[in-house]
């Protein structure tokens, strides 16, 4: 089936969670399709599925490999996307068997020097997150 | 230097900011409401510790991670080094923890090249100096600063600017991350079931620690431990909202088993941990390390944290000097400590820090200087001649000439509360808070022997009331708050407008505000230093005047020149040196 996909937060430079951007669709489109099209908008930039998306907060990201790892957490921008969304992240420690994940809620930030708040230190400068939704 | 002007206001500035940015989230996420149900999963987790350990072991080590219980620092470095080859690539994420062992140095030292990747911790690294706070190591460094030191030891071109500062180091240790051979770091919480290691941060170098080199060490205090991961969430929530004002971090990463191409040792460290969790200082282990105390305290705010000369500072770090560490070091961060309890009503672990201190005083050598005017400060033995019901207990400061007017004012009151007066006697409070609990002890029973005779007792001292209270419960009221309350009947307020100091030993009252008492029939004009401690502190202004002052400066002074009121006779004292107009709240009451 088709898949609307819709882009629900995107933080950006201040650590503050900005409701923008929202990519829709009108028409039908091949989700695969659409993810495409948001990564070529950015420079180095890495799409990654999420194993659910906490409404409102971040996503919960599933890291079984190196490799799964370092393409998370190595790009300039991060676009996170997953068709589930849970309310807590709590809930899926108990239930889920998985090596490594990480709960990301906002791009790579600091605010050691002066506790000025500067984005983009060690991972993503920039990171959003995208809720599938079917359209019916 | 801790005195340097550039030090002092690095450090305000950045403790300033995060109280405002904690207050803030707390407010915005009602996090005060999670705060019980997550100090019970404390506790009962750290009263279960040793068997949830062992489950803990028994569930990582099914799943390939190695788990050892360190009993010493020396423990624990010589099983990591021990699981080193030669000259490994080391990149290491922030842990107080493996601060406290002093693990980076012992591996530099074993031949390692071993690279702090939190961004602060790098600074520090490269400066060779201790972390000066617990969340935030570089927190007493300017961007200038940063960027001159960067500029020597790199022999680059660069400017002050934090944005092109963090850019630098993330291109200098991009390249460090990919070469790694072995991760280090440390870990906020470790859940028994299902075992899971939790460690949050922001700047996403913990994620990449932990997963990149072929070999990671978690090394973790003995403390950390939780029983299962219900909760853990809201623990998570309220330590994040304390450090550093976040609901989340940007990061938290969970671990339960080895990725394919990796090792993992999870090392416990003891070091006191256990000895700790059997004593009377038993509620120290709930400490989270947010620094939320570190950030409210006076002193803490005015010096930084180097002056302090270990890694643990403040109140709190005393208590946990004294089981990491040793009774000399503790000594001398509890030197440095108010015993104001303004960090109590901060900290998210309902940790009794000022009360602890007190306690803990009671092994250290009394200063030669304080030895003569505590002896003098006698306890009450006359009884007044028993003839009203109530009490008005004055206590020992308000004999000095300075206080002469309220002192006067004081008595005057006692045909309307139908009250005798107590005029002598010393309530055990400086005694209590200098570790001579027994001397303390001594002077609480002979007051009880006298309260006996009386239905209530009125205290004018605000520091001897909140001493009092803890230990005679509702039969002891603050004497301000009673000619409020009776200002129909008999007393009168003075008109006027006044501003309203709070003393730090109200703070930690519960359920108890003098200020909106004291409104309810008083001009109070909102003041925004009203609530920021004077430095007075009972002797500190004594004996360490400097930072008195300093404390002191802080309290923004106001043009109108209203009159100050305060019930607490040691801030009355440090306030007028340099406040005009300062009163005692029984002088504005007749």
């Amino acid at each position: 089936m088709d898949k609307g996909i819709v882009v629900y937060q995107q933080t950006k430079n201040t650590g503050e969670k900005v409701m923008a951007t929202y990519w829709h669709t009108t028409k039908r489109q091949n989700l695969t399709e659409k993810l495409k099209e948001i990564e070529a908008s950015f420079e180095d930039c890495a799409i990654v599925k999420a194993y659910a998306i906490v409404k409102g907060e971040g996503a919960f990201v599933l890291l079984n490999s190196r490799k799964e790892a370092e393409k998370t957490l190595l790009h300039n921008t991060l676009i996170i996307y997953s068709e589930k969304t849970v309310n807590s992240y709590e809930s899926l420690l108990g239930e889920l068997d998985f090596s490594h994940a990480v709960f990301i809620s906002a791009e790579s930030k600091t605010a050691d020097i002066e506790k000025k708040l500067i984005s983009g230190v060690h991972g993503a400068k920039e990171c959003h997150f995208v809720v599938v939704k079917d359209i019916q | 230097m801790w005195w340097s002007k550039i030090f002092n206001e690095n450090v305000y500035r950045a403790t300033t900011k995060t109280v405002e940015k904690k207050h803030r989230i707390f407010n915005e996420k009602n996090i005060q409401k999670m705060i019980p149900q997550c100090v019970e999963k404390r506790k009962t987790s750290l009263e279960n510790a040793e068997d949830l350990w062992g489950k803990a072991k028994e569930g990582f080590e099914k799943e390939g991670i190695k788990v050892f219980f360190a009993k010493s620092p020396e423990d624990a470095k010589k099983f990591i080094a021990s699981r080193l080859e030669k000259n490994e690539l080391i990149i290491k994420g922030k842990s107080l923890t493996t601060e406290e062992i002093r693990l980076r140095q012992f591996l530099e030292k074993e031949g390692h090249e071993v690279v702090e990747t939190d961004l602060g911790e790098w600074i520090i690294q490269q400066r060779n100096e201790l972390p000066s706070h617990f969340t935030a190591p570089a927190i007493h460094l300017s961007a200038e600063q940063i960027s001159r030191m960067i500029k020597e030891k790199f022999k680059v071109k660069i400017k002050d600017d934090i944005n092109e500062l963090t850019d630098f180091i993330r291109k200098h240790l991009r390249e460090k991350f990919l070469n790694a051979t072995c991760g280090i770091i440390g870990a906020n919480f470790v859940t028994a079931t299902p075992p899971t290691i939790i460690s949050v941060s922001n700047e996403g170098n913990v994620s990449l620690c932990a997963r990149l080199p072929r070999k990671l060490f978690i090394v973790t205090g003995y403390d950390r431990i939780y029983n299962d991961t219900k909760g853990i969430e809201k623990i998570q929530k309220v330590l994040t909202s304390s450090a550093t004002g976040q609901y989340y971090t940007s990061y938290i990463d969970f671990i339960k088993k080895p990725l394919p191409h990796q090792k993992i040792f999870l090392v416990i460290l003891d070091n006191g941990r256990r000895k700790l969790l059997e004593s009377e200082f038993k509620e120290t282990a709930r400490c989270i390390r947010c620094a939320s105390c570190l950030n409210i305290c006076p002193v803490y705010r005015e010096v930084g944290g180097h002056l302090f000369g270990k890694i643990y500072h403040g109140g709190i770090g005393s208590l946990l000097t004294a089981f990491s560490g040793n009774m000399k070091d503790a000594e001398k961060i509890a030197d440095l400590c108010l015993r104001c309890g303004s960090c109590e009503p901060e900290c998210p672990m309902e940790i009794p820090i000022a009360s602890l201190v007190a306690n803990l005083s009671s092994n250290f050598e009394l200063p030669i200087y304080l030895k003569l005017p505590l002896k003098m400060l006698k306890g009450a033995n006359k009884h007044p001649e028993t003839k009203r019901k109530n009490l008005i207990f004055i206590g020992c400061a308000f004999r000095t000439t300075l206080l002469k007017k309220a002192y006067k004012k004081i008595k005057s009151f006692a045909e309307r509360l139908n009250a005798d007066i107590l005029e002598e006697g010393c309530c055990g409070m400086p005694h209590y808070y200098k570790g001579q609990l027994e001397e303390s002890e001594k002077r609480i029973k002979n007051l009880e022997r006298i309260f006996e005779n009386y239905s209530t007792i009125f205290i004018p001292c605000s520091s001897g009331y909140s001493f009092l209270k803890e230990k005679f419960g509702d039969k002891v009221r603050l004497l301000s708050i009673e000619l409020a309350l009776r200002a129909e009947s008999g007393i009168t307020p003075e008109k006027g407008i006044y501003l309203y100091h709070l003393p730090c030993h109200l703070k930690h009252l519960k359920n108890f505000n003098e200020k909106n008492e004291l409104k309810k029939v008083l001009k109070i004009k909102n003041w925004e230093s009203e609530d920021r401690c004077c430095g007075s502190a009972g002797t500190f202004w004594l004996t360490h005047p400097f930072i008195s002052r300093k404390i002191l400066s802080r309290k923004k002074q106001n043009n109108d020149d209203l009159p100050l009121i305060t019930s607490c006779p040691s801030c009355y004292i440090q306030l007028k040196r340099v406040f005009k107009n300062v009163k005692h709240t029984s002088e504005v009451f007749d």
